[in-house]
């Protein structure tokens, strides 16, 4: 925890997953959903069609206390000729520091054919990003320290499955990684410098952006979309500066309730939009 | 499904004048059917944002930038004009891809010109009173590529890429950037 003098940007500047408490244990929830549906009918209107199934995954770490918690959990909806769904979820907790055998993920050998249930170590290797097996690293020790080490050391040989890597692309977009920050207490937001704009690119961006915000196209419109702007970068719920080398290399993104402010290498205002349509 | 890279822009820029400025604003205003226009101008020396009449009050001003906003449902088309340059930017969701109408009225007015410059990302800034510069800042600032840049002669095209990375989510832009410029 922060003392009241320090600032946690003295401590975490820079750092992609800046508002999580270090000192701190998470639960850290991975969620696995998937769809199917009927075939889709003959397409007359040339209209796009619903796609017969799919699935998407997230990732949410909360702050809790003790140890770090992991649940697993898979849901499924069916939907049926008639327009009705049904739908079944399973939440297990499992334990990769103990390395339990839930078998929630498995390993296939002899062609596919068949396959090993996996112990829980190997699982959090299997779902979890690179980056966060390295967060749970760098915030741990002891045994619990190598345990997250060992899950690094399976990945190299196991891989991470495709929809985790996506995940990890998707940190931001998809809001998988939802960081609540804790460690943001008493005077220590206020430290948090302003934001860097120019009126002129505010103004450009307010213009192909104004609508989705229920803004008019007014003096009064601006000024609102500034302060939303002003106040996403004073208290943003989450926080991720990419690193250099990759997609969106040394941007900021802040994020609360679906709006996204975006600044670009140097710190300033690049854009803000709704993410959520 | 979320719109987390930001809206797609195919910014065309030209040299112009204000009546040309005026010419493309009625000339989408008629073929683009807008449900909602807007117009704004801002002051670089006051670093202002103040709104005017179309019809009455352009006039030539080096510190202003003339603006028109011209919404359809799913997509836009912006006009500005300063100082010798017009800017047509259309902008759309990438999700849902629909950009027939824009992409329609953006072959339009290259048809008209025949010569300038297209410039196609997510979410880019190229502002009308330091186009070349802008231009050069999204080739050389990686954090917003892609970016495709066209320019456009009496007789021939000549395209560049400006990509950083090839990760997932980059392919995925390519492919509506490619999808674009196929449709243009």
């Amino acid at each position: 925890m922060f003392k009241e003098h320090e600032s946690p940007f003295a401590t975490f500047a820079n750092n992609p997953i800046s508002f999580i408490d270090p000192f701190g244990a998470d639960t850290i929830t991975f969620t696995k959903s998937s769809w199917s549906g009927p075939a889709p009918k003959q397409n007359l209107d040339r209209a796009p069609l619903p796609a017969p199934g799919g699935s998407s995954f997230g990732i949410d770490v909360k702050p809790a206390e003790g140890p770090h918690v992991f649940y697993y959990t898979q849901s499924h909806t069916s939907y049926g000729e008639d327009g009705s769904e049904t739908t079944t979820t399973s939440t297990t907790r499992f334990y990769p520091v103990e390395d339990h055998k839930n078998g929630l993920t498995e390993t296939p050998y002899f062609l596919g054919l068949l396959s090993y249930k996996d112990n829980d170590r190997l699982t959090l290797a299997k779902l979890a990003p690179t980056e966060l097996l390295d967060y749970l690293i760098e915030n741990s020790s002891g045994w619990d320290r190598k345990a997250y080490k060992g899950a690094k050391a399976l990945q190299s040989t196991y891989g991470v499955f495709e929809y985790a890597k996506l995940a990890s692309e998707f940190t931001i977009s998809l809001g998988g990684f939802s960081y609540p920050f804790r460690s943001f207490r008493g005077g220590s937001v206020a430290v948090q410098a302003e934001l860097k704009f120019t009126q002129q690119q505010v103004w450009k961006k307010f213009g192909e952006h104004y609508k989705e915000f229920g803004l008019t196209h007014s003096k009064e419109g601006f000024q609102q979309y500034l302060k939303m702007a002003q106040e996403i970068h004073k208290n943003p719920t989450l926080r991720h500066t990419f690193p250099q080398g990759g997609h969106y290399a040394g941007e900021t993104w802040m994020i609360n309730n679906g709006t996204i402010l975006r600044l670009d290498p140097s710190g300033n205002f690049r854009s803000m939009y709704i993410i959520t349509p | 499904m979320v719109n987390s890279f930001g809206k797609f822009n195919a910014i065309y820029s030209n040299i112009g004048s204000v009546n040309r400025f005026k010419s493309i604003v009625e000339e989408v205003t008629k073929e683009f059917k807008p449900q909602e226009t807007v117009f704004s101008r801002f002051d670089l020396e006051s670093m202002e944002m103040l709104s005017f009449d179309f019809e009455r009050t352009i006039i030539e001003n080096d510190s202003i930038i003339y603006k028109a906003i011209l919404s359809q449902k799913d997509e836009e088309i912006i006009v500005e004009y300063s100082k010798g340059k017009v800017l047509v930017e259309h902008l759309f969701w990438y999700y849902p891809e629909r950009y027939l109408k824009g992409i329609n009225m953006i072959k339009k007015i290259i048809q008209d010109e025949k010569d300038g410059v297209l410039i196609i990302g997510f979410e880019l800034s190229i502002d009308v009173n330091r186009v070349e510069e802008s231009i050069e800042e999204v080739k050389s600032d990686k954090s917003i590529h892609p970016v495709i840049i066209i320019h456009i002669g009496k007789t021939n095209k000549s395209i560049s890429e400006h990509i950083s990375d090839k990760s997932i989510i980059t392919e995925q832009k390519i492919r509506i950037i490619n999808s674009y410029i196929k449709n243009l």
